[in-house]
């Protein structure tokens, strides 16, 4: 029997986090024999292998893919709401995408390799986590400018990038590890360009930065200092602005976040971390943000022009195909697609 | 003779055309689906379904008719015969399954809006059959 039928069929459950029974009587099976499928002591003739594929919503194939990676844990950060049931379903997806990614990079000969040029280091506080900012900069010779595209960035170093749909805004995103050596980080597709920036860099934090027995609180801010730090530098704030400033125009928070992809709250929370503005025009800003509906609307609808978007996937699914290394029902497969769907969205000849 | 893994992986309005017709339905027990696995493991760069019909076609002799180059050349290197949808037209209009004048009409249809297909092949094909049709007449 096949064990990577078992496996995925378990996921694929999972992913569409529907139990035992509910998966049986949908399909016309008795529950033990849905769970002999899972436990790999039997296998289904190809009517039940379809009727199961449609009604969790996956392909054939991909019930059969054989799980070839070691992927590290995916855990959802502490003050993530994504429980039970939805956070197995979203892990799911995560090591589905993974994995296809993986795949079609080894069917294309690309090597997975990445280097952290400043894992020597070990951060115990958030100083230390932003000079670290300014190591990484240095080390991948970026100057220590505004960086305009981070998913184009990272994928240059070999730190792949996967967005998923979440639309609960339960989720900003996670980093974890292959075969404990190929970083990735997951993003929710669904949030703002800055919110997607800052995600990106917190997540690169987890995994360039050692941090040895930090609390995870600790480490949580140690990667919030380092993110700031790798959009915004308090040089570069200090440059653009000055190092001290009793008033200060929305105007100017608005051209800063043009510059370097970074929220107006953001920006003014490093502000105040700076001393550039006082802690209690931090606290203002904040109340006013809270209490007056009007000011809101206009901070959440200024937003950074560029885009954080990784079509590297998808270019290399495409270039796989192009090349006849995988045939259109795999690509189809890979993206998740229907044939025809495959052919419209993706497939038209020039 | 078609298979239940590749009906799946069309529209249902294809699914459709295939059900009405008088093209017999394929299916795969457990045994020949472990069967399918072993090729799918050695081929990656195919999908279950492709290896479906190519195991198939193995099995029972047959020719395997697909559009798809990756396939193509899989199954040809193991010594399977490999046709494509030109095959196919060819094969209605040998066999009388269509009128000519319907063939050269389908053949122009799929030029026009298939581009990957080689259009000296259908050319030489439209041209031989209007002849054809011509001295029929």
């Amino acid at each position: 029997m096949s064990s990577s039928f078992a496996f995925r069929l378990k996921n694929a459950r999972l992913k569409s986090g529907l139990s035992l029974q509910q998966v049986a009587d949908q399909v016309g099976l008795s529950k033990q024999m849905i769970s002999k499928y899972e436990k790999g002591l039997s296998m289904p003739a190809s009517d039940k292998l379809i009727a199961l594929s449609r009604m969790l919503n996956v392909k054939v194939d991909q019930l059969f893919s054989k799980p070839e990676y070691e992927i590290g844990e995916i855990s959802f950060r502490k003050r993530s709401k994504l429980k039970g049931k939805r956070e197995q379903a979203l892990k799911e997806e995560i090591r589905t995408k993974i994995e296809n990614y993986l795949l079609i990079e080894d069917l294309l000969g690309i090597s997975h390799g990445f280097e952290n040029p400043i894992g020597g280091n070990l951060i115990s506080s958030l100083q230390e986590a932003k000079d670290a900012a300014f190591q990484l900069k240095e080390a991948w010779k970026i100057g220590q400018d505004a960086i305009y595209n981070a998913v184009d960035l990272f994928e240059e170093k070999h730190i792949k990038v996967i967005e998923i749909d979440e639309l609960t805004g339960e989720f900003d995103g996670l980093a974890t590890w292959v075969d404990g050596k190929y970083p990735m980080i997951v993003l929710s597709k669904a949030a703002s360009v800055e919110r997607k920036r800052f995600t990106l860099f917190h997540e690169l934090g987890h995994i360039v930065l050692v941090s040895g027995d930090a609390s995870d609180k600790d480490q949580e801010k140690f990667c919030n200092a380092f993110a700031s730090e790798m959009l915004l530098s308090e040089a570069n704030l200090m440059m653009e602005l000055g190092e001290s400033k009793r008033a200060i125009f929305l105007e100017e928070i608005k051209n800063l976040q043009e510059k370097y992809g970074m929220s107006i709250s953001a920006i003014i929370y490093k502000l105040g971390e700076t001393g550039i503005i006082s802690k209690n025009h931090v606290r203002d800003f904040f109340i006013r943000l809270r209490v007056e509906p009007k000011f809101k609307i206009q901070i959440e609808e200024s937003s950074y022009q560029g885009n954080e978007h990784s079509n590297r996937f998808e270019n290399l699914v495409l270039r796989a195909l192009s090349q006849e290394t995988i045939s259109q029902s795999k690509a189809s497969a890979m993206f998740g697609v229907s044939l025809s769907e495959l052919r419209s969205q993706y497939l038209q000849a020039v | 003779m078609y298979h239940d893994f590749v009906l799946e992986e069309l529209e249902a309005d294809q699914r459709e055309l295939f059900k009405r017709s008088s093209m017999r339905i394929c299916t795969s027990n457990p045994k020949l689906i472990s069967e399918i696995l072993e090729l799918t493991e050695t081929n990656p760069g195919l999908s279950f379904e492709d290896c479906t019909v190519w195991h198939h076609a193995k099995l029972l002799g047959g020719i395997l008719v697909t559009g798809d180059g990756k396939l193509k050349r899989k199954a040809s290197a193991g010594g399977l015969e490999v046709r494509g949808i030109i095959f196919l037209i060819e094969e209605i209009k040998n066999q009388r399954v269509r009128e000519l004048v319907e063939c050269i009409s389908i053949l122009k249809h799929l030029k026009s809006f298939n581009p990957r297909l080689p259009i000296l092949e259908i050319d030489n094909r439209i041209n031989a059959w209007e002849v054809e049709l011509a001295n029929q007449l």
